[in-house]
């Protein structure tokens, strides 16, 4: 095991692996930045030019791509509030409302920093976990999946906090949109209104960027100054964003675990894993009304899973040629282009490329965050820029976004209708996330449910994982509220000892 | 008594929309029909239940007179004190509380000032960007990205921004050169436009 | 102020729509005049992929994207433009309808909506008989059923016999070539199986089987032999049935007396459904084809290339490093297929279509 370890790394470090790396990190940090185009559609971009490469050279490339789009999606997400892929669509929330404040540079940091320590520990942890993948992963079959999924949807009833009833209304909204295009089961579209670009669903970018990214873009346009509506002279504040993220090592370090674990679970994506975690934030923190609003833990816990994933999504792809995402799966190609088997040698025989794997992860990271929080302080400043020159590229942005997720218009209009409807519901004070959470899981919820069933009848319901997990879910709905009201019964109690340590806080 | 109404435009939106789904989805088989007929009736619950809500809300104290720009944060919890900042404890896990920041507005500050953390807007300004961003969408369907987006940047920034025509000019070029360089050489495939497949 | 700044905004308008008209009627609509090679010279020829970026779809048409653009006369450039939708449907809409006629546009997607052609779904807006088609890389599927060795049912054999084990097949969304032939196996031949359906692609449905969710699925040889091959030889996974009429001599090589699906068959018209549901002319799952009304010597010349193409070494070698099987159908041979398809008598149609015909 020690030994693979350090060969991989040798193979990782030799020339010209290395310089592959580079090479792959500079083009995935050029289109990682623009919204659309993710992690998914460079690789398969940059798949051809890898095929007469070496296998650890195209590798190399590969995965420095892969781990850099990861990063640069959620600079995307903090700065303009438009999601840079669906996988840092949770950042918006948090991360743009500190840019807003002038503290773009604090988020920035916090995120590059929760970044490489996500990805540093989902590293360790998964080495440490590979004798357990196998049993693990193949415990989890549909009825487990659909008990997780419950688990992650009681995260609304967090997320809404105070407004329940709003949240909640939001989240079925969420559901039924998720049930837009073609019933998995029986092929019959649904919603679809006589339009064949719907059948595949309304896609998760275009609401991500309409819902989020178009109350932004028009706010802006409103004002004559910056995306940072409070001039500070901090704007950079990156080493206040890296303490906070040390501040916060608890929540760093089960967010990294939640990536791995989320990762490594084939049928969940990247897209669960930032919410799941974003609603863990919430639900842990003393004050989850600070959330949406610029707390820093909703910035640190999606920005850790976005790179801890990534390593958990590798193993199940070498190990059983199982891929647990789009990424993986273009992965999964390039394996076989290179004449790698995927199976249960690579955690044997061939340990030693998988460990050079996920080293290349790491490394690409610790390379890549240095050199960005370097460049935290220029690029902070873009929020200064008065809006009449930041606008016309945003608003490119935007478009381009839309119209790649399904390289068609209909994407555009998608994303102008969620546009209007995120208007309306800042207007009149609506949560947007639920919304989000609500069309994520529905399409797996309903899929899950209905495969258990056909599978089992509903003798699925007496599994003993699936006891176990909904059990849980029970407790973490009702658990964080109840302790909320203990608090406030024992604030209320105590007013003054209340009203100075809120004071402490807040000044 | 206006600002109740107001809070039920939403809620009236999405119970609408529940009940137009429920009445779609009678048609389809029972497993095709499961899973939308549970959301749509979890909808039209919520929905009601928030126009209830509404409806017998007493009126908010006076002391919160909310300006119009920002967004009222308090509207639906239960009149009375807000529980913005519960007690925080010593942490059990140590490290987790939350330490003070360097610049944190309060939401009372962020709310006097029209800084909210939620977008804010003006009814006019927000109209005229409406109006700007569906031009921009006719202009891509029926020009194509790479004419459309040239256009439009030029058009927004001297028409709609009142920047000097120099940096207009500079910014469309910039706009174009970015669309062809995506699409001649990252393999991005944006829309051609309608117009041309006509000429 | 105002009024310079509008004039220099018209005169900027003017200049762009100069030089878009230059452009596009350098495009060409559709005249036919000039030879292929002066037409194709320093044209662009998009590829049009059904599929998202990354699939197997994709990876096939990259693949002869680099290579093809040697054996077209001009030596256009060839670019590859992913349009996925509503399971191919939209990009085969996009081609037949609006795509420029005049072979700068090459359609890659399933011939498998042939089927919803037949059973005239109304979002069919194509007729896949009028295609300039170029031929097919990999060879019609031969479709399989494929099970865990440690499953209940041990033969297909076992699947009919009454009181026999049941066999729990997972398959994806109704209407593709992993669903159709277990219904029906089910149906038609009567064979015991239990279809769990709506998993989300081949991955999900390994992965199901590792756990033992289900017990096997149905796929096409050839794709299993390209990705999966160790598991048959292993013994871990087995072939009950084959699609083919005569007995694969691949399969034979790894799995000895596999049988096919005819031999199961009581009377001409479970043949006819099985040969139709499951067989060759369902397997042209892969085709390459110009939109109808290019000019005759634009599609031969393409013709041409696709076929030189398939027999270009370097495209072979770099295909064989990349697991992808090559052994290619001329156009003439994917337009035969599909004019058995629609030779298909109409009371074996009407029977498909309400065994298969998914969407009501």
């Amino acid at each position: 095991m020690l030994q693979s370890l350090l060969d991989g790394l040798v193979a990782t470090l030799g020339w010209p692996a290395f310089g592959f790396l580079l090479v792959g990190m500079a083009v995935g940090f050029t289109v990682g930045i623009l919204p659309g185009l993710g992690g998914a559609v460079t690789l398969a971009l940059m798949l051809p030019f890898t095929f007469d490469m070496e296998p650890t050279h195209a590798f190399a490339f590969l995965l420095g791509m892969l781990s850099v789009t990861a990063t640069t999606g959620d600079m995307t997400s903090i700065l303009f509030g438009i999601p840079g892929e669906s996988t840092s669509a949770a950042l918006v929330l948090d991360g743009h409302a500190l840019s807003k404040q002038g503290q773009a540079g604090r988020a920035l940091g916090a995120a590059l920093f929760a970044s490489l320590l996500g990805a540093v520990i989902g590293a360790v942890a998964l080495v440490a976990a590979i004798p357990v993948v196998r049993p693990l992963v193949l415990s989890f079959g549909s009825p487990e999946f659909f008990a997780l999924i419950i688990l992650g949807l009681t995260f609304i009833a967090t997320l809404g906090r105070g407004k329940m009833l709003r949240s909640l209304a939001a989240a079925a909204f969420g559901l039924l949109l998720s049930t837009v295009g073609l019933d998995p089961q029986s092929g019959i579209p649904r919603f679809t209104f006589g339009s064949l670009q719907l059948w595949d669903g309304v896609g998760l970018v275009a609401v991500a960027i309409g819902l989020f990214g178009l109350p932004e873009v028009i706010d802006l346009a409103r004002r004559r100054g910056g995306i940072a509506s409070q001039a500070t002279d901090k704007v950079s504040g990156v080493k206040e964003g890296i303490l906070d993220v040390i501040r916060h090592r608890w929540l760093l370090i089960r967010a990294s675990l939640i990536g791995v674990f989320v990762g490594v679970l084939p049928g969940l994506g990247g897209s669960v894993a930032q919410w799941v975690a974003y609603g863990h934030a919430a639900q842990t923190s003393k004050d989850p009304s600070r959330f949406g609003k610029g707390a820093i833990e909703g910035v640190i816990a999606p920005a850790t899973v976005n790179n801890s994933k990534e390593g958990g999504g590798l193993v199940p792809t070498v190990a059983f040629g199982i891929p647990g995402s789009l990424t993986m799966a273009i992965l999964l190609g390039a394996f076989l282009i290179q004449g790698i088997q995927p199976g249960a040698e690579m955690l044997t025989t061939h340990l030693d490329l998988t460990m050079s794997f996920v080293w290349m992860i790491v490394i690409a990271n610790v390379i890549a965050v240095p050199v960005a929080l370097a460049a935290v302080k220029p690029i902070a400043k873009i929020t200064t820029v008065r809006s009449g020159l930041i606008l016309p590229p945003l608003l490119l942005l935007i478009f381009i976004g839309a119209y790649s997720e399904r390289t068609s218009m209909s994407s555009v209009f998608v994303m102008l209708a969620f546009g209007l409807l995120g208007l309306a519901m800042v207007k009149l004070d609506w949560p947007r996330a639920p919304l989000v959470l609500g069309l994520v899981l529905g399409g797996l919820a309903e899929n899950y449910l209905f495969l258990s069933v056909s599978r089992y009848d509903m003798s699925w319901l007496t599994h003993p994982l699936v006891l176990v997990i909904i059990a849980v879910s029970v407790l973490s709905a009702t658990v964080p509220p109840l302790r909320g009201l203990w608090h406030r019964r024992r604030s209320a109690r105590r007013p003054v000892a209340a009203a100075v340590s809120s004071g402490k806080e807040h000044v | 008594m206006k600002e109740r109404l107001r809070d039920l435009v939403f809620p009236g939106f999405l119970l609408a929309l529940a009940l137009i789904g429920l009445n779609m989805s009678m048609d389809w088989g029972f497993r095709t029909r499961l899973f939308p007929m549970i959301a749509t009736l979890a909808l039209a619950t919520f929905a009601a239940a928030e126009i209830v809500n509404v409806l017998v809300r007493r009126p908010r104290p006076a002391l919160d007179p909310a300006p119009e720009p920002g967004p009222p944060s308090a509207t639906t919890a239960a009149p009375g004190p807000i529980p913005e900042n519960p007690t925080p404890e010593k942490s059990p896990e140590g490290g987790e509380t939350t330490a003070p920041a360097p610049v944190v507005v309060t939401q009372a500050q962020a709310r006097a000032t029209g800084l909210g953390n939620e977008p804010s807007f003006d009814l006019k300004a927000t109209l005229i960007m409406v109006v700007w961003l569906a031009a921009y969408t006719g202009a891509l369907y029926l020009l194509g990205f790479l004419v459309a987006g040239v256009v439009l940047t030029f058009a927004y920034m001297t028409l709609g921004r009142r920047e000097g025509w120099r940096p207009a000019a500079l910014m469309a070029a910039g706009v174009g050169l970015v669309v062809w360089v995506l699409q001649t050489y990252a393999g991005l495939r944006v829309a051609d436009g309608l117009l041309w497949g006509q000429l | 102020m105002i009024v310079r700044k509008l004039g220099a905004f018209a005169g900027v308008l003017a200049l762009l729509a100069v030089a878009a008209c230059g452009n596009s009627s350098e495009d060409g609509g559709g005249d036919s005049s000039g030879s292929a090679e002066e037409f194709y010279e320093g044209n662009t020829v998009r590829l049009i992929v059904a599929s998202a970026p990354g699939g197997g779809f994709d990876t096939y048409a990259r693949m002869i994207a680099k290579h093809i653009r040697e054996h077209i006369p001009g030596q256009p450039n060839v670019i590859v433009e992913n349009m996925p939708g509503a399971g191919h449907m939209v990009a085969m809409n996009y081609v037949y309808n609006q795509a420029p006629k005049d072979g700068t546009v090459i359609g890659n997607a399933t011939g498998g909506l042939a089927i919803q052609q037949l059973f005239g779904s109304e979002r069919v807006q194509f007729d896949m008989t009028k295609y300039n088609y170029l031929g097919q890389p990999d060879p019609p599927g031969n479709t399989v059923l494929v099970a865990r060795t440690d499953a209940a049912a041990k033969s297909f054999q076992e699947l009919l016999t009454p009181g026999g084990p049941e066999l729990v097949v997972g398959v994806q969304s109704p209407g593709s070539m992993q669903t159709d032939p277990a219904v029906l196996m089910k149906e038609v031949l009567g064979a015991n199986i239990r279809i769990v359906p709506g998993y989300d692609g081949s991955s999900a449905i390994q992965l199901a089987i590792e756990s033992g969710e289900i017990d096997g699925f149905v796929t096409s040889w050839h794709t299993e032999l390209a990705t999966t091959r160790d598991k048959f030889e292993s013994g871990e996974w087995t072939t009950l049935v084959q699609s083919d009429r005569e007995p694969d001599p691949t399969i034979e090589e790894i799995i000895p007396d596999v049988p096919t699906v005819y031999e199961f068959t009581q009377d001409k018209v479970q043949e006819d459904l099985m040969f139709f549901g499951t067989g060759t002319p369902r397997g042209l799952t892969r085709i390459y084809f110009l939109p109808p009304d290019v000019p005759e010597e634009r599609v031969a010349a393409m013709q041409q290339a696709f076929d030189d193409t398939m027999q270009d070494p370097d495209f072979l070698a770099e295909s064989e490093q990349a697991s992808l099987l090559i052994d290619p159908l001329t156009g003439a041979q994917v337009k035969e297929g599909f004019d058995d398809l629609f030779s298909m008598p109409t009371d074996v149609s009407d029977q498909l279509k309400t065994l298969i015909g998914g969407e009501s």
